[in-house]
């Protein structure tokens, strides 16, 4: 019995120590997640994938890491002309999403970077409102 | 020995029986006429099939009702600059694609709802990064009254102009399935893989059907 307590709480801490070692808010995610269902799963796909040569993925995509900073902007406005990702060209435009807050642009962006980007730190509200300051 | 052989033809009628419960139905309105053959007065029904038709094809080519003697058509409404349900359904439509190609019976058409933006070169770019380059998925364009009533009168599908909604259109995601006497046997979801699963089986039975 007195075994178990002590297995329990080194449980107990090694779980609060990965969560507070941890820079990515999984609330944050989860929340992201089903914003992602509803304002981009129908063309990036559940899986993030896209679709045929018509649609960019996000998974594992190079432009995702190398224009992150720009995601708060591109999810709210759109964009249009050609891109290239992983070596594709695409140029089909993409419709923004003006009826979404900051909090749930920020909850996207922690989503999609995390999910699909495979980055493990998190972005702050502050941080959308500063990028959508200067979006062009 | 007996019994085994009354087994089997009630297996047999048992599967004729389910075979014809499998049938699809047949869409539309029916008009009864009655005619005379050999001296004898019959009652025939007569079903609705789609209207003529004459439109361009992603490739610049004219196509009319012509091209659908003799095939199963799968037809559905879309635009390329649809946000909404459009990828989803042309997603499950490589399905279909996919299922369909190289057999001579089928051929889709999917009709643009937007024909002043999609034009014969927006459907050859829009077709060929979906991966379709041959004439088995057709992309058609026209004079937009026309797709309109081909749309509502033909394939009894909605489609409309709504400047409040994403894109700018509203239509209804469904796959409609045509028989090779150009009648609608079914509509299907084409938002919903379960469905579009279902459609690529009902080909089968459609295709055998005489």
């Amino acid at each position: 019995m007195f075994r178990l307590i002590i297995i329990t709480s080194y449980l107990f801490v090694c779980i609060s120590c990965m969560q507070e070692g941890s820079r990515v808010n999984m609330q944050q995610v989860a929340h992201g997640q089903e914003i992602y269902s509803r304002s981009c799963a129908n063309c990036h796909g559940e899986d993030g994938k896209g679709l045929a040569k018509l649609i960019p993925p996000l998974l594992d995509a190079d432009y995702l890491i190398a224009h992150q900073l720009e995601l708060p902007c591109i999810i709210k406005n759109g964009m249009s002309g050609k891109i290239t990702v992983n070596n594709y060209s695409y140029e089909l435009k993409m419709p923004g999403n003006n009826k979404l807050s900051e909090s749930e642009i920020a909850a996207v962006c922690n989503f999609v970077l995390f999910r699909y980007g495979k980055v493990n730190y998190s972005i702050s509200v502050n941080d959308v409102s500063n990028q959508l300051k200067q979006c062009k | 020995m007996k019994t085994s052989r009354i087994l089997w033809i009630g297996l047999v009628i048992l599967g004729i029986g389910c075979g014809d419960a499998k049938k699809l139905p047949i869409l539309g309105n029916r008009t009864p006429v009655t005619k005379t053959v050999n001296g004898e007065t019959i009652i025939d029904t007569i079903y609705q099939t789609l209207p003529k038709f004459s439109f361009v094809n992603q490739y610049g080519e004219i196509v009319d009702e012509s091209i659908l003697s003799n095939k199963i058509i799968i037809a559905d409404f879309f635009f390329t600059s649809c946000p909404t349900i459009c990828p989803i359904m042309k997603k499950q439509m490589l399905q279909v694609y996919e299922a369909i190609k190289g057999k001579s019976d089928f051929l889709i058409l999917s009709h643009t709802i937007d024909p002043e933006f999609d034009t014969v070169e927006v459907l050859k770019d829009y077709a060929t990064r979906l991966g379709v380059d041959d004439k088995q998925w057709l992309f058609l364009t026209g004079k937009k009254e026309e797709i309109y009533s081909l749309a509502e009168k033909g394939y009894y599908a909605s489609v409309a102009q709504d400047s409040s909604e994403p894109g700018g259109y509203v239509h209804s995601g469904g796959f409609i399935l045509v028989d090779k006497q150009q009648r609608v046997r079914w509509i299907y979801d084409g938002t919903n893989e379960q469905e579009v699963k279902q459609l690529i089986n009902d080909l089968q039975s459609l295709v055998a059907e005489k």
